[in-house]
């Protein structure tokens, strides 16, 4: 027993400075490492280290993986650090699971076994080995609204330390046996993401907020504990250009990282970073380099490299010595005093709904109501516009589409414009109606749907519903230019009136010389249209009310509009051109007033044939380029006859345009009928 | 005294013209006046008050003097149409656009984006007809031409211009009458137009000008560039 208390007594290990302390570590994602200053631009599955808050911008599923290697270590060859899952769901959650075999610390510590007595010396060598791991990770975040996400991680951290014990048996022989000590943990982080503007971007992460142990470290080997500190991260992101990106993180643990991201072209990134920590020197510790390329058509892949380099190799690779091995308290399995030089691989994929909402609708202005008359002006001229903004974080290409559900018989779309991250742009969009609206008898209101779409195999981002305003068939807001869609010149009843009038007087036309024989036929229609007119004024209405010519034809009837429109359409049936002249008079809007002028054909010098006076007519070029004479006629006095209709018309004319200056001064206007159809 | 007063008060009310009206004051052998947009010349009596959208003309040995509301008194000789619409003064502003206006019409015409029917490059059907060749001379552009010596004369230089130029439009055989192109030059001089004074005097240059005209020409457009230096 003596002896046996001898043995034990003297029996005393001694740890010896040895060079090969070995051990390994990685860092999740390629492009976290080469940034650095991460926490607050983390994405998708690598958010679940970085920030949980963050597993919100995955798209729908997303599948990642990645691999490393150390380099100026004896390891050779690359190891499979993760890989993982992260799923969002219901649009405000998501989830993550990350399984990470080779995130793994490892360290061998040799050491000696020392016996002696007075007649014994025995000295024997055996590895002490210590493993930490951090195998499994699981994360959960949710958006509470578009500035605001929170999120929480749980990650499985397995210390192992095998020890050989000596011992002396019965037999007063000495034994040895090997020893393990487990110790298991769940370590909880908690995040949050504070998406202040498309500028800037806060993340702020409690890590190892709470730790649930399952299984203690042994006392025994207790000073291999890892410490898991409580520490909080904060990180900020700053996007100077649709180019250029900025990450800044700093811990209470004193360790800052900064870091940038530059896209010089579509798809393909530029970064690096720098890693310092205020209580090592030199300060700044390690610089990091990556690239990244994004293939968005095949199904979102991601390939990001890096390369981390640190500043001293002091302990980084692949020995150190047992004091600073056992002066070094290790916080973290992935990042601490003994991690090495290395190049990284990540590669990312989103599956399944990967047509992500990355634009809305913030409001839509209908500019106008529907004139059916006219509708077909709305192909050509914006029925409204719709201010969308860019919600994602990258550019996008955008098209507004419109339809009115049973007036148009399908939606229009608009020219794909683009909008930076963040921004808002004003899209008009337009409208082409079919023939339905023409048969609108009152004016109704209509609802329209404005929809937003960023990619070609989606159906749309997001959907505006809007009411338009359908006037009336007769209707017409008062607008000169588009007072010409009422002019009907192909329209049968139009045909058979000129037709059959001009061959009334077919004899009488033949003996007249050709130059006036326009100014004729526009005579003989002027009175064959007359003699059964009356003046009468617009029903009462809140828009003026245009009838069509057949229309006035038929009812025998009609005031100045109405009677401009339908002389117009007879003289544009049988191949005279025509215009509007409309007159707004300056401080009495009331009393806005339209007339009309043919063309007579006949060229300005031989004018005076058809008038001595040239204020009975007005020179004017027409569609042919030739200066003809125009005659102006008052349609309201229509009852009394062609002379007095162009005496009238010629004399407000004159008086408008010549004394009053009002062409000059734009308060008349000549809207030519050369472009109807 | 009485009868002074009296006097004095018909004179003042003769020359009174109320606004937009011209007054006759003056008449010797034939003039006429022609009513806005009617045909007819009918004969002019002193004391007759005319108004802007009227037009008057004198016959061979006639003359008149008007009084325009601005209270300026005009005389025209023999041989004269004037629109008594031009006997006003423009502003500036509204001389720079008219002479655009006149500028526009030599311009091909205006396309916008808006449904147009398609331009046939034959047309079928057309009727075939002779071009008219009669011609009653430029006895009325002539008579036109002489108002605006009158407009000139009378310092009314923005109507003038812009008559003169109209009168060449529409009775082009004028042209040839380079005192008149030179006094539309001038007129635009008068009026400060110093750019638009230069292209009417250089487009002269083109023109079979007399010895003596084109020495005038160049000594005026060069003291109009020395000016704009």
């Amino acid at each position: 027993m003596a002896r046996l208390s001898r043995i034990a007594g003297l029996a005393w290990a001694v740890f010896v400075m040895g060079p090969c302390i070995t051990y390994g570590q990685h860092l999740v994602s390629a492009r976290g490492i080469a940034i650095g200053g991460f926490t607050s631009l983390s994405r998708g599955l690598s958010s679940l280290e970085w920030n949980p808050a963050n597993l919100l911008s995955v798209k729908d599923w997303e599948v990642s993986g990645s691999s490393y290697a150390t380099l100026g270590t004896r390891a050779n060859g690359f190891t499979l650090q993760s890989t993982g899952l992260a799923k969002r769901f219901l649009d405000d959650h998501a989830v993550a699971l990350l399984y990470a075999p080779g995130k793994v610390l490892e360290f061998v510590v040799p050491r000696t076994f020392a016996f002696a007595d007075s007649n014994v010396s025995l000295v024997t060598a055996f590895d002490q080995e210590i493993n930490y791991q951090e195998p499994v990770g699981i994360g959960y975040a949710h958006r509470l609204n578009d500035e605001f996400s929170v999120g929480a991680a749980a990650r499985l951290i397995q210390e192992k330390v095998t020890d050989t014990k000596y011992y002396v048996d019965t037999g007063s022989t000495i034994r040895s046996r090997i020893v393990d000590y487990d110790g298991t943990t769940w370590s909880i982080d908690a995040g949050t993401q504070w998406n202040v503007n498309p500028s800037w971007s806060l993340g702020f992460v409690l890590k190892n907020l709470f730790k649930i142990s399952e299984m203690k470290l042994s006392d025994e080997v207790g000073q291999y504990r890892l410490a898991l500190p409580r520490l909080l991260r904060l990180g900020v992101g700053y996007r100077t250009t649709e180019d250029l990106l900025i990450g800044f993180d700093g811990d209470t643990e004193k360790r800052f990282r900064l870091g940038l991201e530059w896209n010089p072209f579509s798809g393909i990134c530029a970064r690096s970073g720098a890693y310092a920590d205020l209580s090592a020197r030199p300060i700044v510790e390690a610089v990091a380099l990556g690239i990244g390329a994004v293939f968005p058509d095949f199904s979102g892949l991601e390939l990001d490299v890096s390369y981390l380099k640190f500043l001293s190799q002091r302990n980084r690779t692949g020995g150190s010595d047992l004091t600073d091995f056992l002066a070094s308290e290790i916080k973290d399995v992935e990042y601490n005093p003994f991690t090495s030089d290395r190049i990284s691989f990540t590669i990312k994929l989103d599956l399944g709904r990967i047509d992500e909402t990355r634009s809305h609708i913030e409001y839509v202005e209908i500019v106008s109501d529907v004139y059916p008359a006219s509708s077909v002006v709305y192909a050509y001229r914006p029925i409204g516009k719709a201010v969308i903004k860019n919600i994602s974080d990258a550019p996008i290409t955008a098209r507004v589409s419109f339809i009115v559900d049973r007036l148009m018989d399908a939606p229009t779309e608009s020219r794909p414009v683009s909008v930076p991250p963040g921004d808002r742009l004003e899209v008009p969009f337009y409208a082409i109606f079919n023939d339905r609206i023409k048969s609108i008898s009152a004016a109704a209101v209509r609802e329209g749907n404005v929809y937003v779409a960023t990619q070609a195999t989606a159906e749309f981002d997001d959907r505006y519903q809007t009411r338009i305003l359908v006037r009336a068939r007769n209707d017409w807001n008062g607008d000169v230019s588009l007072l010409k869609y009422f002019v009907t010149p192909d329209d049968s009843i139009i045909l058979r009136f000129t037709r059959s009038v001009l061959t009334a007087y077919k004899e009488h036309i033949d003996t007249v010389a050709a130059p006036l024989r326009d100014f004729v036929r526009a005579r003989i229609l002027f009175d064959g249209f007359a003699k059964d007119l009356t003046y009468v004024q617009d029903p009462k209405k809140s828009s003026d009310f245009v009838q069509y010519p057949s229309e006035t034809l038929r009812l025998h009837g009609g005031d100045c509009d109405d009677m401009t429109v339908c002389y117009s359409s007879l003289l544009t049936s049988i191949g005279i051109s025509t215009a509007f002249v409309d007159v707004v008079p300056p401080g009495d809007q009331t009393d806005a007033h339209i007339y009309m002028m043919f063309d007579t054909g006949i060229e300005a010098r031989d004018a005076h044939i058809i008038a001595d006076n040239p204020k009975r007519y007005v020179v004017r070029k027409n569609s042919k380029g030739s200066e003809t004479a125009w005659i102006p006629l008052e349609t309201t006095v229509t009852t009394k006859g062609f002379d007095e209709a162009w005496n009238v018309g010629a004399k407000e004319y004159f008086d408008d345009v010549e004394i009053g200056l009002g062409l000059l001064k734009g308060w008349v206007r000549v809207v030519d009928l050369q472009n109807i159809f | 005294m009485r009868t002074v007063l009296v006097g004095f008060a018909a004179s003042i009310l003769s020359l009174h013209v109320s606004v937009g009206q011209i007054k006759v004051l003056e008449v010797k052998g034939d003039v006429r006046v022609r009513h806005d947009v009617q045909q007819a010349w009918l004969p002019v009596r002193t004391g007759d008050v005319l108004k802007p959208n009227d037009s008057m003309k004198s016959g061979k040995r006639s003359g008149t003097t008007v009084l325009t509301e601005g209270k300026k008194r005009v005389t025209l000789p023999e041989n004269v149409v004037i629109d008594l619409s031009d006997l006003r003064m423009l502003t500036r502003e509204e001389l720079l656009l008219k002479l655009a206006m006149e500028k526009v019409r030599t311009l091909p015409q205006e396309q916008n984006d808006e449904p147009a029917i398609p331009e046939a490059t034959v047309l079928h059907g057309t009727e075939k007809v002779p071009s008219y060749v009669a011609h009653p001379g430029d006895e009325l552009g002539n008579l036109q031409l002489n108002g605006t010596r009158v407009l000139y004369n009378t310092g009314f230089y923005a109507t003038c211009a812009l008559k003169a130029k109209e009168v060449f439009r529409l009775y082009p055989g004028l042209l040839k009458k380079m005192e008149f192109r030179l006094m539309v030059a001038s007129a635009l001089e008068k009026e400060s137009l110093r750019g638009e004074a230069i292209t009417e005097y250089a487009s002269l240059l083109n023109e079979g000008l007399s010895p003596s005209e084109r020495e005038t020409v160049q000594i005026r457009m060069a003291r109009l560039k020395e000016k704009s230096d």
